[in-house]
């Protein structure tokens, strides 16, 4: 068995009685939370992690079958949960991991306290009345932008981005190591990613939660978030300025903003 | 110094935008490729007009939050779309320049236009799909043939140790005159089954060896179902149970015939071999999806539990006794399952315990 917190390389910042954690979307690692986490320090335990695939996780702990749904990724939160101890936590999610703590917050909904939803989509294509925004043409063009880019990452440098989790230097000195995940994993990720509907479980979420619509997302349209709003029994949507798919990126205190007030609102 | 007239007419594209994608600046040389007049592009258009979605999903995905966390990202491979919609395969490299908060003011770009490069790495990229997916295959092909050889063995064995047995005996004279006859009768029996996992297997070897396209040919389902009937009719009549098809007398489809006689006995049979009085039917009809062909049996046998179900369909079910205690090889499904691979066909199957079960196949087919 693996240790938990080695295996998603945890790290465990701050003080606090209360812990959050932050959840990083598709293609990306921990460090897409490097302008917000920070600000929480004071006052919470704060927690980061990888998902096994990504960033600096243990690469043999992923398994094809486990990580061929969000219900396996949604594993590696209850886990993580799990090791620390306790329960109270409160989520902080993006973009695909939003539907992953939704699926963590089912299993075992006593864990958590609070979700927060950066930019979230619980089904990216048309059906019906729903509108995702997006059609297989436009996945399929992404799918094949990804397979003709997979930024950083070659299997001579794999090691050094993978292997070496006591030396995160290693990997910040390597161009776009920020996205370098291994091809195979990520296709399987976008997979799992594009491909899965979670419309019908968002109306069996009792946990409270935070919504954070950006303007312009192409992923998580406007109307997106209102959906998401609107079929959860207790969660609460508000609108950023910021524009794009990664405010936590593009507009870091306004994500900030957001969800300290959320989290002071008892 | 570099002229207006150099920066224009650079040999590479150059490109300024704003973090929301609304271009600022853009030479001539750039302006040629995407074919728009430089007042129709700065100001107006964002990046966006000249890309593809999934390009610019990509890059809120992943090109801005790497400006944001490096500053610059280099050797993106993207497509520029013209106003004709012709594409211009290029290298992009980039800079950010960012406000004093460390927010994004603007992007600096230059493109380099590599579309005959670009055609080889889809060639090397086509080339490393096939041959993975080839890999593939045959690591599936290779499973499947220890399965089968595993099955073989196991379900062999048993008939032939037991008429082994009664041989010596009957050599021994151990057997009395009056029951010789009996006793062949019971030999037989004991290879019928022995006998029908031989002929799969033939087929099945037949169907791997020969090359399929010379084995496809145009043929009438009705008739096909007829001929399954009519050999497992006996079966049937033993067990009162009958035989009804709703096949349209028209249907006519073209692909191996003899996978497709033995996919539909070996549906049938089972079906036999687990209902104990009812009826089976074979219904074929034709699905929603155009493309496609879907053959039902229904029976009102004993049925199945899910767990039980999806190891039937996966052909992964060891053998057990029929309602009639008749003896199988437990590798029809297993058979089924390799066969609808190669006809890229899929299988799924419908379970009532006490009521019945109905199997479906899905046959691509142009009708």
């Amino acid at each position: 068995m693996f240790d938990v917190l080695k295996r998603n390389n945890v790290s465990i910042q701050g003080k606090g009685e209360e812990t959050i954690i932050f959840a990083h979307g598709f293609g990306c690692n921990q460090n897409t939370w490097r302008e917000v986490a920070p600000a929480f320090e004071d006052r919470y335990r704060v927690v980061l992690f990888d998902y096994v695939g990504s960033g600096q996780s243990n690469r043999n702990a992923y398994d094809p079958q486990k990580y061929s749904s969000l219900e396996g990724y949604a594993q590696d939160i209850l886990d993580i949960c799990h090791d620390l101890g306790g329960n109270d936590f409160i989520l902080v999610a993006h973009s695909v991991s939003c539907m992953i703590a939704v699926s963590a917050a089912l299993q075992e909904p006593q864990l958590f306290k609070k979700l927060v939803f950066v930019s979230p989509s619980p089904y990216f294509f048309a059906d019906g009345e729903y509108n995702g925004g997006l059609d297989k043409q436009d996945i399929d063009g992404l799918f094949e932008m990804m397979d003709n880019n997979y930024l950083g990452w070659s299997s001579l440098m794999a090691p050094l981005i993978m292997g070496n989790p006591e030396r995160p230097e290693l990997g910040e000195e390597l161009t776009n190591s920020f996205c370098a995940n291994d091809p195979a994993i990520a296709r399987q990720f976008a997979k799992v990613t594009f491909y899965s509907d979670y419309r019908s479980f968002l109306p069996l979420v009792e946990v409270e939660s935070l919504t954070l619509q950006c303007t312009d997302d192409m992923l998580a349209p406007a109307h997106i978030g209102a959906y998401v709003a609107e079929h959860m029994p207790n969660n609460s949507l508000v609108h950023l300025k910021a524009s794009g798919h990664c405010p936590h990126l593009s507009a870091p205190h306004e994500v900030v903003r957001s969800i300290s007030s959320f989290l002071k609102h008892e | 110094m570099i002229s207006e007239y150099d920066f224009e007419h650079a040999p590479c594209g150059y490109l300024s935008f704003y973090p929301d994608g609304t271009i600022c600046q853009i030479n001539q040389t750039l302006l040629n490729w995407i074919q728009y007049r430089k007042e129709e592009v700065v100001g107006v258009k964002k990046l966006d007009a000249i890309t593809a979605k999934g390009t610019s999903i990509y890059f809120q995905m992943f090109v801005y939050p790497l400006l944001k966390m490096q500053g610059y990202i280099n050797e993106l491979s993207i497509d520029i779309l013209s106003s004709e919609n012709t594409s211009t395969s290029c290298l992009f490299n980039a800079s950010a320049i960012k406000h004093e908060d460390g927010s994004l003011r603007q992007i600096n770009a230059i493109l380099f236009s590599i579309s005959d490069r670009k055609k080889y790495e889809v060639e090397i990229l086509n080339a490393k799909k096939m041959a993975e997916a080839a890999a593939d295959h045959k690591e599936h092909t290779l499973q499947a043939q220890r399965r089968i050889l595993f099955i073989l063995g196991h379900d062999t064995r048993a008939p032939l140790y037991s008429i082994n047995m009664m041989i010596r005996l009957a050599a021994e004279g151990k057997i009395a005159q009056q029951e010789i006859i009996p006793f062949f009768e019971r030999m037989a029996n004991q290879l019928d089954a022995t006998l029908i996992l031989l002929a799969d297997l033939l087929s099945w070897s037949d169907a791997l060896l020969n090359n399929k396209k010379q084995a496809e040919s145009s043929f009438l389902l009705q008739d096909v179902v007829r001929e399954v009937f009519e050999l497992l009719q006996g079966n049937a009549d033993a067990k009162n149970i009958v035989l009804k098809s709703e096949v349209s007398p028209l249907l006519e489809m073209s692909s191996n015939r003899q996978v497709i006689t033995f996919i539909i006995r070996n549906l049938v049979n089972n079906s036999i071999k687990y209902t104990s009085s009812g009826g089976v039917t074979v219904t074929v009809t034709t699905g929603a999806d155009p493309g496609t062909l879907s053959i039902h049996v229904q029976d009102t046998g004993i049925g199945m539990p899910p767990e039980k179900l999806k190891k039937y369909v996966t052909g992964k079910l060891t053998s057990t006794a029929g309602t009639n205690n008749e003896k199988g090889a437990g590798m029809g499904m297993a058979l089924v399952n390799e066969f609808l691979l190669q006809l890229n066909g899929s299988i799924q199957a419908e379970s009532h315990e006490g009521i019945g079960t109905t199997t479906t196949i899905k046959l691509p087919c142009l009708l």
